[in-house]
C-alpha cells in the first residue's frame, strides 16, 4: 500500500516538475494552477444537487432557480480564485541556512500588480500554513530541516480558499533554490582555547563531564573516588570523549564515520561558533582539506558548510 | 487554523435565522419557534465576553431535549415539516456554538437549504424578493468569511458579480432540463380552501364572502364566450337528503385513459392555468379537457387533479373541447339516479312531471318556468332550512342562493328518473383586457347541475333563469347593494388603494406566468426555437468571435514594447518633451538635463526622478503610486516644460 502510494507521489512529483521546470523566480500561469474543490465545496455541490432535485419534485421554479443561482456563485468563486492567483510572481531570498534540527524560516516575497487576498504558504502538509496579509509581501514559511547538508528547497505550496472557501487553489512551486543545514551546534566545555594560557590541568579535569568504566592505564586523577567507595568492584573514571585535542585555532575532525563523525562535527560547529564569537582566528581541517586559519562571518559560513557536506 | 468570526457577522447570521424562522412558521408549531429564538438569546449574554465559550455539551443536552420533544409531537407536524425543524435547531445550535471559520460551513449549508425551503410555502412576488436578499445577505457573509478582514464588500462589487453571474443562472434556468418529479414526497398537512368535497346549502355563500384569489386563466385561442365559463372543479354524486358529497370513486386511483370519443367538432379552447395554493387535488377545467400538461392527470367525471395535494402555485396548460361530458361508464348513470329517502313534496312533484311522459328537455323547461314564474329570490342570505332543505327551499322559502337551486333541480330530475348531478366550480371571473387574463376568484365559486341526456352529460344551470345576470355580468350585478358591501372588504372601497392593489395583482400576474409558470413545456419550445434559428445564432456567435479575435490581435500588436510601468508613466506625462531624448539617454539623465532648461520646475522634476527611480530599480509600489499621483497633480506644469529649439541649442553648445 505504501509503495503504492510512493509510486503515486513520484508520477505526481514527475508530473508537477514536467509542467513547471525549476526557476528561481515563478509566476503563476494558467498551467500550474491548480482549483481542487475543498471540502466544503463537495458538500456545497451536494447541496446544489438537492436543491435541483428538490426544485424539480416540488416543481419549485423558485427553488430551480436558486439553484442555478448558487451554481453560478460555483463558478463565480472558481474564476474569482484562479484571478487570485493568477500574475502573481513567487520568489524566494537566496541564501538560506539553518542548524540541523532547527526550523528555518524561509522568506518568500510575492510581487503583484493588484492586491491578492488570503494567500497561504507551506512545504509540508502537516504544518501550519503561513499567511500574507495584505499589506506585506513578504511571509516568513518554516521549513523544519533534519539533517545536516545541502538540498534543494522543496515544493513551496501556495493556496488560498478566497472566495466563499469551496475552492482551494493552489500552486505547487518548484523553485530552484539550495539551503544548508549546517550540523546541530553541541555544547562542549573543553574550551582549550579559553584555557590554554592558564593551563591548569585540574581544572581541565573538572570539565570532563561523562564517564566510563575504568581500563588498564586510565590516569588515577580522573579516578571518581566517592563512587569506588561505594562500588568497588566497578571502578569508573571521568572521561572526556577521546578526540584528539586541538591545537587551540586548529579545529580538526577526525576521520571517524556515523554517528561519531556526526558528534565530533556537532562539537566543532559549536567550537567554531564560540571562537568566531570572541574573535579568535581559526582554522579547519576535514579529511585532507584544510580551511587556513582566519575570523569573520564570511569564514564562518565557509567553516560550516565544509562541515555540512563532511 | 483558528480563525475567529467577528460579532458582526454572527449578528447578520442571527437576524438571517430569525428571519428564516419568521418565514417557516406555518411549519412550525408556536412554542418550537419560542424556543428556537430562547436558544438563539442564550448565546446573547455569553457574546459580551468573548472569551467563555459555550460547552458544547450543555447546547448538545438541550438540542437533545428538544429533539425528543419534537418527536414526541411527529404525528401533527408530518414528516416534511420535522425535517425543517430539525434543521431549523440544528442552525440554531450550531449558532449558539459558532465561534471558528470552521464551525460555520455546517450553519451555511443548513441556511442556504432553509432559504430555498421558504419558496416551498411563498411564491408571491414580495416574498421571494424578501427570500432573495436573504439570499443575498448569507452569500455576502459567506463571502465576508474567507475574504481579508479590512476588505469591505462595496455594493458596486455586488452589482458586478450579480451582472456577471445573471447570465449563468437565467441561461440554466431557461434551457437546463428539468426532470420529472422523482419520488412522491410527503407535503405539509394545511387547511383546505376552495370548494370543500361537501356541499352544503350554506357553503357556497361562505366561500364567496373571500376576495381570495382561486385561480387566473391566460387563453391562448380566441377566449369564448363568458356564458362558457364553466370552470369544472368538483362533481357531487351522492346526495343524503340535505348535503352533497363526492362520491369516493374519485378518491381511487386515477383512469389510465380517458375513453375520447369526442371527435366531432366542436371549439377547442387552450388555455393555461395557475392556481393558487388550495391543499387539494382538484383543478379548474372547461367541459371536456383533452390535453394535459404533465403535472395533472385526468379523473372520473372528465375532471382533473393534481399529483399531489396544490401547497404551492400551480401553474398547467390544456385544451378543452366546448362540448358535453361524456359519460365515463355505465354504472356512473346508475350512481347518479339514486335518490335519498327525503324530501317528499318534491318527489310527489317529480313523480308527477315524469308520469305525464314529458321527455327530458320538457322536464327541464318545467323546471326553469317553475323558477321563472314562481316568486323564486336568488340571495346571498337565505335562511335556514330544516331537515327536508330541498322541500323547505321550493315550497316554503323560496329564497337561495345557487347551491339551493343547483341541489334542487338535481334532486327533482333524480326523482323523475334523469340521471343528474350537482357540479361545484367557479362561474365567471374578472377579464383583464391590458393584460390579457382571466382573473378567478373565490366569490365566483359556483353550483350547477349536469343530467344524463343523449348519451352525455348536459349542463343547465338554474342560477341563470333565476339570475341571468350572474352568469353574464359577476355576482356583483345580481346582489343588493347591501349584500355587495357585505362582500367588500373595508379597505377595498378607497379607490386608491384599490388601484394600488390591483397594479400589484397585474405584477403578480406576470410574475405566476413568467416565473413560477415556466415549465418544461415552454422549456421545448424555447429550444425548438433555438433550433429553428440555429443557423443564425451559430452565425451571430461566428461574428461574435472574429470580433473578438480581432480586437485581441489589435490589442497585442498595437501593445508596444513591453517598458516597465514607472517608464510607462513617463511617457504617458511627458509625451511632448520624450521627443527630445536621445535614444542612449536614460530617463534619468534627460530629467536632469530638462530640470536645468526649466529651473522654475526643477524641484518637481527632482522629485519625479527619485520617485521615478524608486519605482523602477527598487521595484517600490508605494513610490510608484505617489509618481502617479504627482504626474496627475503636476499635469499643466509638466505639459508647459520648455525645450530650446535645436538650432538655439547647437548656437548654445
Amino acid at each position: 500500500m505504501s509503495r503504492v502510494r510512493q509510486q503515486l507521489r513520484q508520477w505526481l512529483n514527475s508530473w508537477l516538475d514536467n509542467r513547471q521546470p525549476k526557476a528561481r523566480q515563478v509566476k503563476l500561469s494558467q498551467k500550474i494552477i491548480y482549483i481542487l474543490p475543498s471540502r466544503f465545496g463537495l458538500w456545497y455541490i451536494l447541496l446544489l444537487v438537492i436543491l435541483y432535485l428538490l426544485g424539480t419534485n416540488y416543481q419549485n421554479n423558485l427553488i430551480l432557480l436558486m439553484s442555478y443561482m448558487l451554481l453560478s456563485v460555483l463558478l463565480l468563486a472558481m474564476v474569482m480564485a484562479w484571478r487570485n492567483l493568477h500574475g502573481l510572481t513567487v520568489s524566494v531570498a537566496p541564501v538560506l541556512s539553518a542548524y540541523a534540527e532547527e526550523t528555518l524560516m524561509v522568506p518568500v516575497t510575492i510581487q503583484s500588480d493588484q492586491p491578492r487576498q488570503q494567500l497561504q504558504f507551506y512545504f509540508i502538509n502537516k504544518q501550519q500554513p503561513t499567511s500574507i496579509t495584505d499589506a506585506n509581501n513578504a511571509a516568513m514559511v518554516p521549513l523544519v530541516t533534519d539533517s545536516r547538508g545541502y538540498f534543494p528547497v522543496p515544493r513551496l505550496t501556495l493556496h488560498s480558499y478566497f472566495p466563499f472557501g469551496l475552492f482551494n487553489c493552489k500552486s505547487m512551486l518548484n523553485l530552484d533554490y539550495h539551503y544548508w543545514v549546517f550540523p546541530k551546534p553541541l555544547a562542549i566545555e573543553t574550551l582549550h582555547v579559553s584555557s590554554d594560557d592558564s593551563g591548569s590541568k585540574n581544572k581541565a579535569a573538572d570539565e570532563y563531564d561523562t564517564i566510563r568504566g575504568y581500563q588498564a592505564g586510565d590516569n588515577l586523577k580522573l579516578m571518581l573516588w566517592k563512587r569506588l567507595a561505594r562500588d568497588p568492584a566497578n571502578p569508573v573514571v571521568k572521561y572526556a570523549q577521546s578526540t584528539p585535542q586541538p591545537e587551540p585555532d586548529w579545529i580538526i575532525i577526525p576521520a571517524v564515520s556515523g554517528a561519531a563523525l556526526e558528534m565530533a562535527l556537532s562539537k566543532a560547529c559549536y567550537l567554531m561558533l564560540q571562537l568566531e564569537q570572541r574573535n579568535k582566528p581559526y582554522g579547519l581541517r576535514i579529511n585532507n582539506k584544510r580551511l587556513n586559519p582566519s575570523c569573520g562571518q564570511q569564514h564562518l559560513e565557509r567553516c560550516l558548510r565544509e562541515l555540512a557536506l563532511c | 487554523m483558528l480563525i475567529l468570526l467577528n460579532r458582526q457577522t454572527i449578528l447578520t447570521f442571527n437576524v438571517i435565522l430569525v428571519s428564516v424562522i419568521a418565514l417557516l412558521q406555518s411549519a412550525l408549531p408556536l412554542w418550537y419557534s419560542a424556543i428556537l429564538i430562547l436558544l438563539l438569546l442564550y448565546r446573547w449574554p455569553l457574546q459580551q465576553s468573548s472569551n467563555t465559550v459555550n460547552k458544547l455539551k450543555r447546547v448538545n443536552i438541550i438540542a437533545a431535549l428538544i429533539l425528543l420533544l419534537l418527536l414526541v409531537s411527529i404525528k401533527q407536524s408530518g414528516v416534511f415539516h420535522l425535517m425543517l425543524q430539525i434543521l431549523l435547531l440544528s442552525a440554531a445550535s450550531r449558532l449558539v456554538l459558532v465561534r471558528q471559520r470552521k464551525d460555520s460551513h455546517q450553519l451555511l449549508w443548513v441556511l442556504y437549504f432553509l432559504l430555498a425551503c421558504c419558496f416551498i410555502f411563498y411564491q408571491s412576488i414580495m416574498i421571494s424578493l424578501l427570500i432573495m436578499t436573504l439570499l443575498l445577505l448569507t452569500l455576502c457573509c459567506h463571502y465576508q468569511l474567507y475574504a481579508s478582514k479590512n476588505q469591505r464588500i462595496q455594493l458596486v462589487q455586488i452589482g458586478k458579480a450579480l451582472l456577471i453571474t445573471m447570465p449563468v443562472w437565467l441561461t440554466l434556468f431557461l434551457l437546463f432540463p428539468r426532470l420529472q418529479p422523482l419520488w412522491q414526497i410527503p407535503t405539509a398537512q394545511a387547511a383546505i380552501t376552495g370548494l370543500a368535497d361537501t356541499l352544503d346549502p350554506g357553503s357556497i355563500e361562505n366561500l364567496v364572502q373571500s376576495d381570495a384569489l382561486a385561480f387566473r386563466v391566460v387563453f391562448n385561442t380566441l377566449p369564448p364566450p363568458r356564458q362558457e365559463w364553466y370552470w369544472r372543479a368538483k362533481v357531487y354524486e351522492n346526495f343524503d337528503g340535505r348535503s352533497w358529497t363526492v362520491n369516493p370513486r374519485f378518491l381511487r386511483a386515477q383512469l389510465t385513459k380517458q375513453a375520447t370519443s369526442s371527435d366531432e367538432a366542436g371549439t377547442k379552447v387552450s388555455y393555461q392555468i395557475i392556481a393558487e395554493v388550495s391543499n387539494q387535488r382538484s383543478l379548474f377545467a372547461l367541459s371536456e379537457p383533452l390535453e394535459l400538461t404533465s403535472e395533472i392527470r385526468p379523473t372520473a367525471a372528465s375532471l382533473i387533479e393534481a399529483r399531489r395535494p396544490v401547497s404551492q402555485r400551480l401553474s398547467y396548460r390544456l385544451t378543452s373541447t366546448l362540448n358535453k361530458v361524456p359519460a365515463d361508464s355505465a354504472d356512473e348513470t346508475q350512481l347518479n339516479l339514486r335518490t335519498a329517502n327525503a324530501n317528499p313534496q318534491t318527489r310527489a312533484l317529480a313523480r308527477k312531471w315524469a308520469a305525464n311522459g314529458s321527455s327530458t328537455p320538457e322536464i327541464i323547461e318545467q323546471i326553469s318556468s317553475l323558477f321563472r314564474q314562481q316568486p323564486f329570490y336568488y340571495s346571498l342570505n337565505p335562511p335556514r332550512l330544516g331537515a327536508n332543505s330541498v322541500d323547505a327551499f321550493l315550497f316554503d322559502s323560496r329564497t337561495g342562493f345557487c347551491s339551493h337551486y343547483a341541489s334542487a333541480t338535481a334532486v327533482i330530475l333524480r326523482e323523475a328518473g334523469i340521471a343528474a348531478r350537482v357540479v361545484g366550480g367557479y362561474q365567471g371571473g374578472v377579464w383583464h383586457e391590458d393584460q390579457q387574463y382571466l382573473e378567478v376568484r373565490q366569490r365566483e365559486a359556483h353550483a350547477w347541475v349536469e343530467y344524463f341526456d343523449q348519451n352525455r352529460w348536459q349542463r343547465f344551470d338554474p342560477t341563470a333563469v333565476i339570475a341571468p345576470e350572474r352568469v353574464l355580468a359577476g355576482l356583483d350585478a345580481v346582489l343588493s347593494a347591501d349584500e355587495q358591501n357585505q362582500l367588500q372588504a373595508n379597505w377595498r372601497r378607497f379607490s386608491a388603494i384599490n388601484f394600488i392593489s390591483q397594479q400589484f395583482l397585474h405584477l403578480d400576474y406576470y410574475w405566476s406566468v413568467w416565473v413560477l409558470g415556466f415549465d418544461d413545456s415552454q422549456q421545448r419550445n424555447l429550444w425548438q426555437q433555438l433550433k429553428a434559428a440555429s443557423k443564425f445564432i451559430a452565425l451571430l456567435g461566428i461574428v461574435v468571435l472574429i470580433a473578438l479575435l480581432l480586437t485581441w490581435y489589435r490589442y497585442y500588436t498595437k501593445r508596444p514594447a513591453k517598458l516597465a510601468a514607472p517608464v510607462l508613466l513617463l511617457q504617458r506625462y511627458l509625451q511632448k518633451m520624450l521627443v527630445y531624448k536621445a535614444l542612449s539617454q536614460s530617463h534619468s539623465a534627460f530629467i536632469l538635463q530638462l530640470s536645468n532648461y526649466n529651473p522654475a520646475q526643477a524641484l518637481l522634476l527632482a522629485d519625479v526622478d527619485t520617485l521615478y527611480q524608486r519605482a523602477l530599480f527598487a521595484e517600490d509600489q508605494y513610490a510608484m503610486q505617489q509618481l502617479k499621483t504627482l504626474l496627475q497633480c503636476n499635469r499643466k506644469q509638466l505639459a508647459g516644460l520648455n525645450w530650446p529649439e535645436p538650432n538655439k541649442q547647437s548656437q548654445a553648445s
